[in-house]
């Protein structure tokens, strides 16, 4: 029996129902059936009129779909694929995982532009999300303070906006962006290499929990138990890459899994921003070469272009990122103390040998000033260093 | 008849008075040694006669019975064989001395060999009242750095029965502390070998390149015998520092001399001791023990540095093993025979790298670590330990431009014109440290006590702050969230800099400095 038929013999009874069981052909199909099976269904799906789960067109596209060929679909499987994924729905209800379709309305639209997007979706959290703006920022596992710094940035302003960030739950600048959204009380989706079930790495599981609390949204295609795969992180990129429109690499090194978005995001034509660094330092190596190579440079969250609402998100915005300023525009004390303030103000973490070779004084004699910064709340101490609050 | 003579025996490395009797008797001619005696001492019994016969002394052809008191501990070594042979001959012939002690060896010929180490058997026979003792010649210059004492050389047995029948009146040597050509850092000694430390490989502090913080970090160790932590890439000069402190630590005092001498017992050691085990080192290596207790690295590096490279290379159970002398300066030895304290009161300089390929947040290149190999290398770094450490610095790599000997000789060229030179550095610290060393010897006497290792009441006494700087340090204490012993070290340092500074109170600017140092701790307890 041909496909297309088997899914006509099914059309018997309310619409609702028929549309039902091609949500679960879709789950069925993308949680057991094959590479090629699938490639056929997506094919079948493009061929067919704009296809969605709540309308008649469900219903139509199957009616009219009488000269369909799908190629390698042994008999009988349309109907096992829907057994299956039916079943799937009856687990997925008890883990508390809600599942989209690609024909359901909260698939985002973007996803159809990547030649083998997911059939399906596991989701944990707000769906709402994924039709609001979004803006993908990615960025090295190991981030220099500037990349921390940015990201903190980018949680203020694109709170502002109202704009959620889409990032990987990875270590570095990853989570970095997604505690910066969370700080500033933004929304953030966390697109996993693994299932919801299995979340990688573990150590990130509170980090995951917190997104969820704030109203945020954990995705993945993979089933809900998988663990990750090498070949899953690249392959999650490209939903990191396709889910928005810009895509922001923090920092990132001459390799790197934020370079692979970033060429993801070439192809899906999405506009890719970089942080700029220093020439020498190893995690801005991959971000000024994109630069060179034609990526816009982000040198504040400004540049991204969104529009600030005139909420108390806004003001936000303007306290965090205009600290610098802020202490710039304080007159600065007279002495040591005054002097070191005006050089910590060029930024950046300072070393006290490089602090003292600067001033001219011995080591000994800036420390305890210093310290007494730290105490006053103006600096912190870094580990290897200070700088400005 | 009854004779006796006084010898000494090291036991748990502690010099012992050992009374040597000697009873001749009628009867068929033995020779009996008692009072637990090791294998070379029973040994000696064939050299006395032999080397008597040889001097054309005689041996008696009686009874001859040798008891070693205190006849309860076991003593080992051959320099017991004058002072047997010299009992023997006195048994016979009748006449002596019995205020002079009797060390030396006997070879076959009868000459005398040079012991190892005399300096802890004379201090125990100066400890009950003993001034006086015959010594091989070879010994001479080593008993010299003793006082009070008087020694007479000798080079074979029938000259130490001369001076022990007293028939001419001996002239004896009086020991006053002479230290022969030992004058401290950076000189080569002629007094023995310079135990521990190859003195080529020293480092001054100028041999260092930048690291301006570094080196005050080594001179606060030295100056205040604190223990020191460093973290950084490979190759920023974590062991040139370490080796830098060895040229920096002050001369040793009469005290410490006698001290080290008796702990090492192979002589005097004549610059602070600089000890660094590798990292394979075993528990018991590094604390003491084994059948018969042995001193570990932590007692050799008694009074001197412990430098323990690749921290995190050790194995878990030794560095627990540390907690207890880093913060007691003493380490306790329980075998089944007894319990054994021994002193340890060393400056412990540890380094580490801070992460598995070494790189981890170092400007120039990557590190290649993933974070949970990086939070496996450091777990090793537990809390207690981090805690235990005064001084915690974490230190960069130096620009090249620095390094290029062209390159800083046209900027010395330039800026200097000559007037300051290069070696007034290691000076200037030496003199810094030389002077907070005389404030903590007012502070806590001659013992070599120093403000790392001060007790709570000490503390109490010594770190007494005003009312606006103990303010600071209770904000600081909570914004950076020190323990009660955090709080304490970071009371000892600042004490430590005030002795530099050569100031009597503790300032607000010596406890801010001080709180600069307590880096690591934050760095890895956050991540």
């Amino acid at each position: 029996m041909r496909a297309t038929e088997e899914i006509m013999s099914i059309s018997i009874g309310p619409s609702s129902s028929q549309a039902k069981a091609l949500q679960h052909l879709l789950l069925g199909a993308h949680s057991e059936g094959t590479r090629e099976q699938r490639a056929a269904l997506r094919r079948w799906l493009m061929s067919q009129p704009l296809i969605k789960s709540n309308s008649d067109t469900a219903i139509n596209a199957a009616n009219s779909a009488v000269n369909l060929d799908l190629d390698p679909w042994p008999e009988g499987l349309t109907k096992s694929l829907i057994t299956k994924g039916e079943a799937l729905t009856g687990t997925l209800f008890l883990q508390g995982i809600t599942w989209i379709t690609c024909i359901d309305a909260d698939y985002p639209n973007r996803l159809f532009l990547l030649p083998d997007y997911p059939l399906a979706l596991f989701v944990e959290g707000d769906r709402a999300l994924l039709k609001g703006l979004k803006v993908s920022v990615v960025g090295t596992r190991q981030p220099s303070y500037d990349g921390e710094a940015m990201c903190r940035m980018l949680g203020a302003y694109l709170r502002g906006c109202n704009v959620t960030a889409v990032s990987g739950l990875a270590f570095g600048i990853d989570a970095a962006i997604h505690k910066g959204m969370l700080r500033y009380g933004g929304s953030t989706i966390a697109v996993l290499p693994s299932g919801l079930r299995a979340i990688t790495p573990t150590s990130h599981l509170k980090l995951a929990g917190e997104i969820l609390a704030s109203g945020g949204l954990l995705l993945s295609e993979r089933m809900p138990e998988d663990f990750p795969l090498k070949n899953h992180y690249l392959e999650r990129n490209r939903i990191i890459a396709a889910l928005s429109e810009k895509v922001v690499i923090v920092e990132s090194g001459v390799k790197g899994g934020s370079l692979n978005t970033a060429m993801h995001a070439l192809q899906l034509g999405c506009e890719v921003y970089a942080m700029p660094g220093a020439i020498r330092n190893p995690v801005a190596v991959g971000t000024n070469r994109l630069i060179r190579d034609g990526a816009l440079p982000l040198l504040e969250p400004e540049d991204l272009g969104y529009i600030k609402h005139s909420n108390g998100g806004a003001r936000q915005v303007i306290d965090a990122v205009g600290s610098l300023e802020g202490v710039k525009a304080m007159a600065l004390p007279e002495g040591i103390r005054g002097r070191l303030l005006a050089v910590l103000g060029e930024g950046g973490v300072w070393q006290p040998d490089f602090l003292a070779e600067r001033l001219d004084k011995p080591v000994f004699e800036l420390l305890p000033e210093l310290m007494a910064l730290v105490l006053d709340g103006r600096a912190e101490q870094m580990g290897d260093g200070y700088r400005l609050c | 008849m009854l004779q006796s003579v006084f010898t000494s025996a090291r036991i748990d490395f502690k010099g012992r008075l050992v009374k040597v009797e000697v009873n001749i008797a009628n009867g068929f001619p033995t020779f009996t040694l008692v009072g637990l005696p090791d294998m070379v001492v029973k040994e000696s019994k064939e050299r006395i006669r032999t080397a008597l016969l040889n001097s054309a002394l005689g041996f008696p052809d009686r009874r001859v019975t040798v008891n070693l008191h205190p006849t309860s501990l076991k003593k080992a070594g051959a320099h017991m064989d004058l002072a047997v042979a010299l009992g023997i001959l006195m048994a016979v012939n009748g006449p002596r001395a019995t205020d002079i002690g009797v060390l030396g060896e006997l070879s076959l010929s009868g000459e005398v060999v040079a012991v190892e180490g005399i300096i802890p058997h004379l201090s125990a026979m100066k400890r009950h009242g003993i001034r006086r003792a015959i010594i091989p010649k070879d010994n001479l210059t080593e008993a010299m750095a003793l006082k009070d004492f008087m020694v007479y050389p000798v080079s074979d047995v029938r000259q130490a029965y001369e001076v022990f029948r007293q028939r001419d009146k001996p002239q004896g040597l009086l020991c006053s502390g002479q230290l022969g050509s030992y004058r401290g850092p950076g000189q080569v000694d002629s007094m023995g070998p310079a135990m521990d430390l190859d003195v080529e490989a020293l480092i001054r502090l100028e041999d260092i390149q930048g690291q301006g913080e570094a080196k005050r970090l080594a001179e606060l160790a030295v100056a205040g015998g604190h223990h020191l932590l460093m973290m950084g890439a490979p190759g920023c000069g974590k062991t040139m520092l370490a080796r830098a402190m060895a040229a920096l630590a002050p001369p040793m005092s009469y005290e410490e001399l006698m001290a080290t001498a008796e702990i090492h017992g192979r002589g005097l050691v004549a610059r602070r001791p600089f000890r660094a085990p590798h990292y394979n080192v075993t528990r018991t290596a590094l604390c003491g023990g084994g059948g018969l207790v042995k001193p570990g690295e932590v007692t050799l590096a008694h009074l001197g540095i412990l430098y323990l490279d690749e921290f995190l290379e050790f194995s878990r159970e030794v560095l627990e093993a540390l907690r207890y002398p880093m913060e007691q300066g003493e380490i306790q030895i329980s075998r089944v025979n007894g319990q054994l304290c021994l002193p340890a009161r060393f400056t412990l300089v540890a380094s580490l790298n801070p992460c598995p390929c070494g790189y981890h947040g170092d400007a120039e290149r990557h590190c290649t670590c993933q974070p949970y190999q990086i939070k496996r290398y450091r777990e090793k770094l537990s809390g207690p330990i981090i805690d235990r450490f005064d001084l915690q610095v974490i230190l960069k790599r130096v620009a090249f431009r620095e390094l290029i000997p062209g390159a800083q000789e046209q900027v010395s060229t330039i800026e200097d014109n000559g007037h300051s030179s290069p070696a007034s550095e290691t000076a200037a610290a030496a003199a810094r440290i030389a002077q907070a060393r005389a404030l903590q010897r007012s502070r806590f006497g001659e013992t070599g006590v120093l403000n790392g290792y001060m007790t709570p009441p000490q503390l109490k006494l010594h770190c007494q702050l005003d009312r606006r700087t103990s303010e600071s340090l209770e904000q600081a204490a909570d914004a950076l969230g020190l323990t009660a012993r955090g709080i304490h070290k970071v009371l000892k340092v600042s004490r430590t800099i005030a002795d530099l500074s050569g100031s009597e109170a503790i300032q607000r600017q010596h406890v801010l400095e001080a709180l600069h140092y307590r880096r690591i701790e934050g760095e890895v307890i956050q991540r």
